[in-house]
């Protein structure tokens, strides 16, 4: 005859034996059941790091034949030394005037050094910024991509609240240096701001 | 909620737009629309081929009729950002009247009760293509498309309604 008792983090039971053929099994009358607003949990990832391989996940953007597409992250990264920079908002003033024409310019440097793929990306849908990325005509490298719907962002952990600009949840600004997928670079901003994140930056990281 | 319709008081909440000095405003619709005849044309997305090719200039090219029978305000709205939707507005230099602001929240097309989702196209949700006539914040026309398409929505048929 004994009790076997078995403790869990929320609640503990216990299975003890009566007689030589019988067993009772004993629930506490409470049980604790922790609540849950939101399954799975809300909490944001952890930002994005060196050494990180990049988190699996779908983006659009227009091809060349104007077709809609929605890929995978890795399918368009693996195996390739892609810099892929953020940008909180298309038609914004820093993003438009600041960080993508750094990375237009840069370019071809930027591919000299072994860049495969430049791609900017941002929280605005397929259509805004394929039409963002034709305000470039000058732009022979740099692909426009679109997390319409944040969750990329949210994968990365560089989620930035934009609502009281009326922009909503938006990506903060980075640049990644990835190669085959792994993070080798990440210069990530707080919020919009531009101080790590340029063309040059990643440029001195080469 | 139950889509907007005639007889209704539009409900009051919060849009975006940049004014005529350039500077992001966020402004209750009351404060802009109240005391006057406006019309208000909803566009599933900024830079999307029937709001762009079809939508906006039926209202750009039918801007001076609309205003000559009374019409104060022409007013396109959309679930873009007011950054995107001030760029797009651009695009249409031939426009002299109608002004562009911005569902930013999304807060304010579930007042309206016309959300549309779009996420299949990486749009998310968005609102339902429609024109509306405005009296005093009173509507008077609702013309509202189940979804994205372009049948009952133009300018023309406003006009024919005023």
């Amino acid at each position: 005859m004994g009790t076997l008792t078995i403790q869990t983090p929320i609640y503990s039971f216990s299975l003890k034996s009566n007689s030589s053929d019988s067993v009772s099994l004993s629930l506490p009358t409470k049980l604790f059941i922790p609540f849950c607003t939101s399954f799975p949990p809300t909490s944001s990832m952890a930002p994005i790091a060196v050494g990180d391989v990049v988190p699996e996940g779908s983006i659009s953007f227009f091809d060349e034949n104007d077709q809609l597409q929605t890929v995978s992250v890795h399918s368009l990264a693996a195996g390739k030394k892609v810099i892929l920079f953020g940008v909180p908002g298309a038609f914004t003033p820093t993003c438009s005037m600041k960080h993508v024409p750094g990375f237009i310019e840069k370019a071809e440097e930027l591919k000299s050094k072994g860049v495969d793929e430049i791609i900017c990306f941002s929280v605005n849908d397929p259509f805004v910024m394929k039409a963002w990325g034709k305000t470039y005509p000058e732009n022979k490298h740099v692909k426009f991509v679109a997390d319409g719907s944040g969750e990329y962002t949210k994968l990365l952990g560089l989620e930035l609240d934009l609502k009281d600009k009326g922009l909503g949840v938006r990506s903060r600004r980075f640049a990644l240096l990835l190669d085959n997928l792994k993070v080798t670079v990440a210069n990530v901003e707080s919020g919009g701001e531009f101080t790590v994140s340029s063309a040059d930056d990643i440029l001195k990281a080469l | 909620m139950a889509p907007i319709a005639v007889g209704s008081v539009l409900p009051d909440g919060k849009i975006f737009l940049f004014d005529e000095n350039d500077q992001l405003q966020t402004v209750t619709v009351h404060s802009l629309l109240a005391g006057k005849k406006v019309i208000l044309f909803g566009v599933p997305g900024a830079f999307t081929s029937a709001c762009s090719l079809q939508h906006v200039p039926s209202f750009i090219e039918k801007a001076d009729q609309l205003k000559a029978k009374g019409v104060n305000e022409i007013i396109c709205y959309g679930m873009n950002d007011p950054y995107v939707m001030k760029a797009w507005g651009k695009t249409f230099p031939e426009n002299k009247h109608v002004k562009f602001v911005s569902d930013g929240s999304g807060e304010y097309t579930k007042l309206l009760g016309l959300e549309l989702d779009l996420k299949d196209k990486g749009l998310g949700i968005r609102t339902r293509r429609f024109a509306m006539l405005l009296d005093n914040l009173k509507v008077t026309v609702a013309n509202i498309e189940t979804g994205g398409e372009f049948t009952v929505s133009s300018a023309e048929d406003i006009l024919k309604a005023l």
